[in-house]
């Protein structure tokens, strides 16, 4: 999923994973094995206020 | 089957938080719209009342919702303006992100033609806007679906309700003996040997029936202040 295309930005990668159903610690996973990795902090801020508004924190 | 405009689509997301779903295009709006009951927990609430409505009408459907192309008001209402008729093909759906900009694009070029060529009539080749109209009976049955999905849902969380209930029913029939050990456990038959007299670990021990020596569990409840320790072993305060 995370491969599907280079031009995806931090934000279209978090909604992604959280449209595929998972958790904040799989994306963190997901995000350190990938190229996402140096943007690791970015994408779990963005990540928890995702999850806050979706009723999940 | 609930059809979405693009427009409330894209509010419905923005209240949700997606801050890209703007450039999305109607297939990944869909697939979104599709993974909304799976992603959205349960008990959300969002500000906007008719967006909160629209969020809990989608996660009570059965069936995924669809974003609705054809009621795209905004466009429609330039293009009727104009005086003129866009086509509106469905091998097109993936380009609604620049409807409205396409449409501008558009009409533009159009209205200078209206302008040299006032007499000319809108061609039909060029396609017609395909209005959605429900049909009473479809609106009658959605109702009806609806009404079904409400009662379920009534029903489940009674159940729900009884279940929990029962739950609590029975933690409360196991209860605890007075220094907090769970009633026919090892641990309450030892401190049930316990009295004013004191008595050696052996004696407790024999008169529990326990192999074990329940040394640290007495001075636990020395600690605790239910017990008193002496020279010769353990008596209740």
């Amino acid at each position: 999923m995370d491969n599907e295309s280079d031009n995806r930005t931090i934000e279209d990668f978090v909604e992604d994973m959280v449209s595929d159903g998972r958790s904040l610690f799989q994306i963190q996973v997901v995000a350190v094995n990938t190229r996402w990795a140096n943007k690791l902090e970015e994408i779990m801020n963005y990540s928890k206020k995702l999850f806050e508004k979706l009723g999940h924190v | 089957m609930l059809k979405i405009s693009r427009k409330t689509a894209v509010a419905l997301f923005e209240a949700l938080g997606y801050k890209t779903c703007g450039k999305w295009n109607s297939a990944k709006m869909n697939k979104k719209l599709a993974e909304l009951p799976n992603t959205v927990a349960d008990g959300v609430v969002l500000e906007n009342v008719a967006l909160n409505d629209l969020l809990s009408d989608i996660l009570a459907s059965e069936f995924p919702c669809i974003l609705d192309v054809e009621t795209n008001k905004k466009s429609k209402c330039k293009k009727e303006k104009a005086g003129l008729f866009s086509s509106m093909n469905d091998n097109d759906d993936d380009d609604d992100d620049d409807d409205d900009d396409d449409a501008e694009e558009e009409e533009k070029p159009a209205k200078k033609k209206v302008k040299k060529n006032k007499k000319k009539k809108p061609s039909k080749k060029n396609g017609s806007v395909r209005i959605h109209l429900p049909k009473a009976s479809s609106v009658e049955e959605e109702k009806a679906v609806k009404k079904e999905k409400a009662v379920k849902k009534e029903k489940t969380v009674k159940k729900e309700k009884t279940v929990k209930k029962e739950k609590t029913v029975k933690k409360e029939k196991t209860g605890r003996d007075r220094f907090g050990a769970k009633l026919d456990s090892v641990t309450a038959r030892f401190n049930a040997a316990l009295s004013k007299k004191t008595k050696s670990m052996k004696d407790l021990m024999a008169e529990s029936n326990i192999t074990r020596n329940y040394t640290d569990h007495a001075r636990k409840l020395v600690e605790r202040g239910f017990i008193v320790e002496d020279e010769k072993g353990f008596k209740i305060k």
